[in-house]
């Protein structure tokens, strides 16, 4: 009793100095210049969270520890909503974890509803960001102890359901589906293979050795098809956007509960993907949409512009930001990418992240903690403007906006590794997917696959080695069979509803 | 009739790729091997039975051009460098897009290349072509 009472009340006064030392006016400019480069890079195409943070690394040695962090996590947070931007403006994911948010935004945009995407996207981003950051302050000790439980196997299942949701995304034909799904598992195991380092499909070129970026590649397949579909259309006069009539300035109360359930859901999603080790944002967001579309009363609306699927997508890729935050902060093992340049940044500053950050360091890591929820506030206040702006994007004349857009995605490409390379191939790719997009594939499921193949194999092999070879023993791991059982519904599902789509409802009385 | 031409095509790049994997450890040609057999099988039935779909372009002259154009300025940074090859690309597509107006043209092409410059050159500081 005595000793739960001194829990609360340390927990309690950390809380506090937490709080009032995130609010010192130091750290609320960090915050706030941390959130607009953060919606700045992440709505830029080519430019992701992790690109942001890693260029803003060097400026934080000179920052002091608590605002170096609250800087880098006010990117993260920003990026990833700056990400829905560009995803629902220009139907080009400015990170690739608002690649589902571009398949209802898109068409919300092109159909005039550009605001309301946009505002359902910003009110998604917060709700799961705030969330996220609650989960990271008050879940940060206890999750520590489960996350641990999550081997090699399960993340291969992890790997394995994301690979699932591809049926949910093909369309209407699942054959092409599948096809450009594997087409992108080739694809992915393109360079040094994990465990005995063979150099797979690399024909003598170093730039091969670790695979095709994936900068290029979402670059190459999102936003170059979309360029050469309006340079085709250009003389057809087709106004791409309808004008936005609406001046919206905020989504009314009633709006937002209107949809609290995909609110809610995709947040908890999201999260709990957050929480899984090396799954982060790009597959909550995908988890999200797919349940959300999956649970839906009319699910064939999803896709067309329902303001759910950027609800689902959004608020799942804000809410996986404080579960991988927590690993990160109390195991040492990053998220996702971007949580590796916080690590980097931690032990830059001679922080070593791990059980003992908090017994060492709690004031700071509370600050962060609390700082975070703070970042999010912002981003919800900050982004009703970037809402406006969003609005003088779709009025610029495409002949002006396509080239535009090219010459940012050169850069982005280009920026990565200060190289051309990447250009080449994100030219060629999108020459690529051109054709297939002409002959009515779908893009995503190559997408997916490229995220997923590698941490499919790896992990694989992970498993395989960790158990001596005993693949069987996978099956009496628990979670495992769950996330097992949970992936052949979602792939198996879509197909069954479509089916019953096809056929007309028989007679009772034939 | 597209698809089977595309099938075929992915059959013979794949073909090719199974056998760049010889000589590979077992770890190493697992993954990769099993994915392009997958294809195979898929592209075999695709090419028994392809959808309808036809390849078709509304309007491949100026498709051809602005691919063209955007080769050209890929291949111009390596040469001459960011500035001036933006400043040539953007002039030329939207001079071709029908947008004829000379002096509104350059004053929109100056204008985007500096600001682009100065954002991503002095701010971000990150290296440009």
């Amino acid at each position: 009793m005595g000793g739960s009472n001194t829990f609360m009340e340390d927990t309690l006064s950390l809380i506090l100095s937490g709080l009032t030392n995130s609010l010192s006016f130091e750290n609320i400019i960090f915050m706030l210049a941390g959130l607009a480069l953060g919606i700045v890079f992440g709505a830029l195409p080519g430019m992701s969270a992790t690109t942001g943070m890693a260029l803003l690394l060097p400026i934080t040695f000179g920052l002091p520890l608590e605002g170096a962090l609250l800087m880098l996590g006010a990117v993260y947070a920003g990026a990833l909503y700056g990400g829905s931007i560009s995803a629902i403006l220009l139907g080009i994911p400015g990170t690739a974890a608002a690649l589902p948010t571009t398949f209802d935004g898109f068409p919300m945009a092109k159909s005039g509803r550009a605001n309301e995407a946009l505002l359902y996207g910003l009110y998604a981003s917060s709700f799961g960001g705030l969330f996220s950051a609650l989960v990271l302050l008050f879940l940060t000790p206890v999750v520590a102890k489960f996350a641990l439980e999550f081997g090699a196997p399960e993340i291969l299942a992890l790997g394995l359901w994301g690979l699932s949701t591809v049926s949910g995304v093909t369309g209407n034909n699942v054959l092409k589906g599948l096809i450009v799904a594997v087409i992108g598992l080739v694809v992915s195991t393109i360079g040094t293979s994990p465990v005995s380092g063979f150099n797979r499909f690399t024909f003598g070129n170093p730039y091969l050795l670790s695979g095709l970026g994936l900068v290029p590649l979402i670059l190459g397949t999102m936003a170059l098809p979309r360029i050469f579909e309006i340079f085709e259309n250009l003389k057809q006069n087709q106004n791409y956007y309808q004008t936005t009539t609406s001046k919206k300035w905020y989504l009314k109360p009633v709006e937002v509960f209107k949809y609290w359930v995909t609110f809610v859901k995709s947040t908890i999603i999201g999260s709990l993907i957050g929480i899984a080790p090396a799954a982060g944002p790009s597959i909550a967001s995908i988890m999200s949409y797919n349940e959300s579309k999956r649970s839906s009363k009319n699910p064939d609306s999803y896709g067309k512009g329902n303001p759910e699927g950027v609800i689902a997508s959004e608020s799942a890729n804000n809410a996986s930001t404080g579960g991988d935050l927590v690993l990160t902060l109390s195991v040492g093992v990053p998220g996702s990418a971007a949580c590796a340049v916080m690590l980097g940044a931690l032990m830059m500053k001679g922080i070593q992240p791990g059980p003992l950050l908090l017994q060492n360091s709690p004031v700071s890591a509370y600050t962060f903690f609390i700082g975070f929820v703070i970042v999010n506030i912002l981003i919800f206040v900050v982004g009703h403007f970037f809402v406006q702006a969003g609005s003088y994007i779709t009025r610029t004349p495409l002949f002006m906006l396509a080239p535009i857009i090219v010459i940012f995605c050169v850069l982005g490409a280009f920026s990565e590794f200060s190289d051309m390379f990447n250009v080449k191939v994100m030219l060629i790719a999108g020459l690529i997917t051109y054709i297939f997009v002409k002959l009515d594939y779908p893009i995503a499921p190559f997408l997916l696959a490229i995220i997923l193949g590698p941490i499919i194999e790896s992990n694989y092999w992970t498993a395989y080695y960790m158990t001596g070879g005993d693949i069987l023993s996978f099956f009496q791991r628990p979670v495992f069979i769950g996330i097992i059982v949970l992936a052949l519904l979602t792939f198996v599902l879509p197909l069954i509803l479509q089916r019953n789509k096809k056929k007309p409802p028989k007679n009772i009385s034939a | 009739m597209a698809d089977r031409i595309l099938g075929i095509i992915m059959i013979v790049i794949s073909v090719l790729l199974l056998f760049s994997l010889r000589g590979a450890p077992a770890e190493a040609y697992a993954f990769p091997g099993f994915f392009l057999i997958l294809l195979l099988i898929f592209c075999v039935i695709l090419i028994v039975k392809p959808s309808a779909q036809k390849l078709t372009f509304h309007n491949v002259k100026d498709l051809g051009i602005q691919t063209l154009l955007i080769i050209a300025y890929i291949f111009a940074l390596e040469y001459v460098g960011f500035v001036i090859s933006t400043l040539l690309y953007l002039f030329s597509t939207i001079y071709l897009s029908g947008y004829k107006n000379y002096k509104k043209n350059t004053v929109v092409t100056v204008l985007v290349t500096a600001v682009v410059f100065f954002i991503f050159n002095e701010f971000l500081e990150v290296r440009l072509p």
